[in-house]
């Protein structure tokens, strides 16, 4: 369904941009409709840039980005509306990805008044049976995003990039900022929201706890490369790159 | 082993406008020498504030109660002026969050010297030796570059190396009780276990007790002799490291156990109540699967089972009886 192929992005500074980062370098994947992907990788290793050139927030340096048939590095801005709709985030700060001034209210029916949903269903419905399937009750409607904790906050948003029936889901560091047992309520939501509608996942963690029970199939990123891609028994039973391997070994049992 | 820090019935509530919002519940517990007790809990569940209660760090609107023996000395209630003997010569800590903990217009070399010159000008010889010290300290954590590292500014350095830095801070004094505060968070897989082997070549090197305050079990279970496991303001279950790993009774520390993803991954349904709507009975009462009657009326007592296990829930009534069944249990209090 997604398919990345030579995607480079490559920052430049300095005189006549003489001094070059390869945030990116050469990443190709592919993720199947229905499928949870994981990727890992330690801080700074590319995993944010990644996602933004997929989300088309930022233009690569090179390679193919192709959803479901259509490039995304070259679609404009109005194709860009209908694929925001398909190309839904999760992200890792969950309280600061809503208005500070505007109610949760609000922030449910944004997406919903954007794209005109409530065609066949009242706006307050819609919102109503989007946070009831999360286990948000009514009488949090009208509060402000720094007055609910950040599970909440998490689910709000899981719950508000669901509302559009988005095709893939790219989920950055949804729990790493959560505790243990909230983080179980957040992985089960997502993993139920893949059963339930078939949403393929791009899973970013660095928690290889996470990502072992969430995903199918898994990539190793560092240093802007992908040095190790396979699915979850592949990877954790039989690890071939250093890197890999070095990631394995400072897993901590409990 | 010697008690090193006795905490005895510690309440600590915060004013707010007219209202009272109890936040600390009758916290008691020990630290001995050389010993690493783990503080394990949510986010909300007053664990960083016991950690601030003991270095009298609290905001001003904090009412305390209860007693905290250092070395059998009262602490708790003693005027700033003489606790500022114990602040970081003999309790010190190590705050979370490093990036935001250190100053972003001074040389990391400094601050940590500050922590033993107190910002005072120095004689050169005691100069020459507090920079022999950091550096020896710095070689000791591994920071790369040791000498080089002291001129570097805060935004110079990785998060692993800052929390190294924060690390040496609350060290370079030889305190006897160290409190580190959430030294795993949001920290990526590789720099964790950087982070746990230093904690760990601390305990063995320094011989000072340690409290750590995380949720992150993993870590707790590769440095902690003890886990004391907090809800909502109350400590309800603490005993050795890997029985409360392996044979947690509290259904809290069982559920937050199960939690994880690699025992199981199983949901603990509902969230911690907010500390100004409490109900009267066990605070874990409206979530525990097995919930008793008395549960929702009466609070639990510590249950002690002789060998320095407790649990704060009424199926441990009595010491060194196991699980009772609840249907039991409930027959009987309808009698």
């Amino acid at each position: 369904m997604l398919e990345i192929s030579h995607l480079s992005k490559t920052y430049t500074s300095g005189f006549l941009g003489n001094r070059r980062v390869d945030a990116v370098k050469d990443v190709s994947f592919q993720i199947h409709s229905g499928e949870i992907f994981g990727l890992i990788g330690e801080s700074g290793s590319g995993k944010t840039t990644l996602t933004r050139m997929i989300g088309g927030f930022l233009k690569p340096s090179s390679g193919e980005i192709t959803f479901e048939g259509k490039n995304l590095v070259k679609a404009n801005a109005r194709e860009w509306h209908q694929l925001r709709q398909q190309i839904q985030f999760v992200f890792q700060h969950p309280q600061l990805t809503f208005h500070p001034r505007r109610n949760i209210y609000f922030a449910c029916a944004e997406p919903i008044r954007l794209y005109h949903l409530d065609r066949h269903i009242s706006e307050k419905d819609m919102i109503r049976h989007m946070l009831r399937r999360v286990g948000i009750s009514e009488d949090q409607w009208h509060k402000y995003p720094h007055e609910i904790s950040g599970g909440q906050a998490q689910r709000i948003a899981i719950a508000r990039a669901l509302s559009l029936n988005p095709k893939l889901l790219i989920c950055d560091e949804p729990t790493s900022m959560l505790d243990v047992s909230v983080q179980a309520q957040i992985l089960r939501l997502l993993l139920r929201a893949n059963e339930k509608y078939h949403v393929a996942m791009l899973f970013i963690s660095h928690d290889l706890d996470v990502i072992r029970a969430v995903c199918q199939r898994v990539a190793v990123m560092h240093k802007g490369e992908i040095v190790e891609t396979g699915t979850i028994e592949e990877v954790f039973g039989n690890p071939k790159h250093e890197y890999t391997k070095k990631l394995l070994s400072a897993h901590m049992e409990v | 082993m010697e008690k090193l820090l006795e905490i005895k019935n510690l309440d600590v509530a915060f004013l707010m406008g007219n209202e009272h919002v109890p936040v600390l519940n009758q916290i008691s517990f020990d630290i001995y020498e050389n010993e690493v007790l783990a503080i394990v809990g949510e986010t909300g569940c007053g664990k960083s504030v016991t950690g601030s209660a003991i270095l009298h760090l609290l905001p001003e609107n904090a009412v305390t109660d209860g007693e905290i023996y250092y070395k059998n000395q009262e602490i708790l209630k003693l005027s700033e002026e003489k606790f500022r003997k114990f602040r970081g010569r003999e309790i010190a800590s190590v705050p979370q969050s490093p990036s935001t903990s250190l100053d972003p217009m001074m040389v990391v070399g400094e601050q940590v010297a500050e922590c033993v010159t107190g910002g005072y000008r120095q004689k050169k010889a005691d100069r020459e030796n507090i920079q022999t010290r950091i550096w020896d300290i710095f070689s000791h954590l591994k920071l790369p570059g040791e000498r080089k590292i002291c001129h570097a500014y805060p935004c110079q350095l990785s998060g692993g190396m800052s929390q190294r830095v924060l690390i040496s801070m609350g060290v370079i004094a030889e305190p006897r009780l160290l409190i580190v505060d959430e030294p795993t968070k949001a920290v990526d897989w590789i720099l964790r276990k950087e982070v746990v082997n230093v904690l760990r070549q601390m305990k063995d090197e320094m011989e000072c007790g340690m409290m750590l305050i995380t949720h992150d079990f993993g870590a707790a279970s590769q440095i902690a002799d003890r886990i004391g496991v907090m809800y909502c303001g109350q400590m309800v279950e603490i005993g050795k490291a890997d029985e409360i790993l392996n044979k947690p009774k509290h259904p809290y520390t069982k559920g937050l156990i199960d939690a994880l993803p690699s025992r199981g991954f199983h949901v603990m349904e509902g969230f911690m109540p907010s500390f100004s709507e409490l109900s009267a009975g066990c605070r874990f009462a409206p979530r525990c699967s097995r919930c008793l009657e008395r549960c929702r009326r009466h609070i639990p007592e510590m249950y002690e089972d002789g060998n320095g296990r407790q649990v704060r829930c009424f199926l441990f009534e009595e010491s060194g009886v196991a699980y009772r069944s609840p249907c039991i249990e409930e027959a009987v209090f309808n009698a």
